[in-house]
């Protein structure tokens, strides 16, 4: 089975929706790193030399290759990266090998041979 | 996707160097921890990793290789052990980037040959 990474750049105010729609569309988990930093094309500049840029969350989804794209299609949508500037990112990179990842494909392969 | 590991005081210099060079954006993961080829030293049991920050820019593929070089050069990443690293990572596919390379459109659109 193979995976793609999909990566989410959003507003933390978001994570729980995004988190959500992904499992929805087919994502079996995920991974938030909370607290990032975030700068857009316009650089923040921020009071008394303090930055107030947006506040972020990094999502992480290890999502099976057929449903990665439904999952980036999902956060756009809930996120609306393309509609606002300033919402977010979300992207896909290719895995080439992944371990630990066994139940989650047992519980896929079921899924799929359920829908089938 | 260019991802940097770097010590947390060259932070903005990189993110700066990397802006000038043409990425449109930046995300920076604070406080990550990172060991080199040495470990790293502990005094009474505390461990004196540096304090490092991860950096993702996420760039058009034309401009990857010049930011991946202002970035080593700026952080001296070739001449000084452990300053951090760079490197590249390819994105398949993405959304939500339609306002951050509106530049680049306009300037490939430049680039075509006129008839």
């Amino acid at each position: 089975m193979k995976f793609k990474l999909v990566m989410a750049i959003a507003d933390d105010r978001r994570t729980r929706d995004l988190v959500k729609v992904a499992r929805e569309a087919g994502a079996t988990g995920a991974t938030i790193v909370a607290g990032v930093r975030g700068e857009g094309r316009k650089r923040s500049f921020g009071i008394l030399g303090l930055e107030i840029s947006e506040a972020r969350d990094m999502l992480l989804f290890l999502v099976e290759e057929t449903r990665a794209r439904r999952v980036l299609e999902k956060l756009a949508e809930t996120g609306e990266l393309d509609e606002t500037p300033g919402t977010g990112v979300a992207f896909q990179i290719d895995v080439e090998d992944a371990v630990g990842v066994r139940h989650q494909m047992a519980e896929i392969a079921a899924e799929i041979e359920k829908s089938a | 996707m260019l991802i940097a590991i770097v010590d947390d005081q060259w932070t903005e210099r990189v993110m700066d160097s990397a802006r000038e060079a043409g990425a449109a954006g930046a995300t920076l993961i604070q406080e990550a921890r990172g060991q080199g080829r040495k470990g790293s030293r502990s005094v009474l049991g505390l461990e004196l990793d540096s304090g490092r920050d991860v950096i993702l820019f996420i760039v058009p593929r034309d401009r990857a290789r010049t930011i991946l070089e202002s970035v080593a050069r700026t952080a001296r990443f070739d001449e000084t052990a452990g300053t951090g690293l760079v490197c590249e990572v390819e994105i398949e596919d993405s959304l939500g980037l339609r306002h951050q390379f509106v530049d680049a459109v306009d300037h490939s659109a430049a680039m075509e040959p006129s008839p």
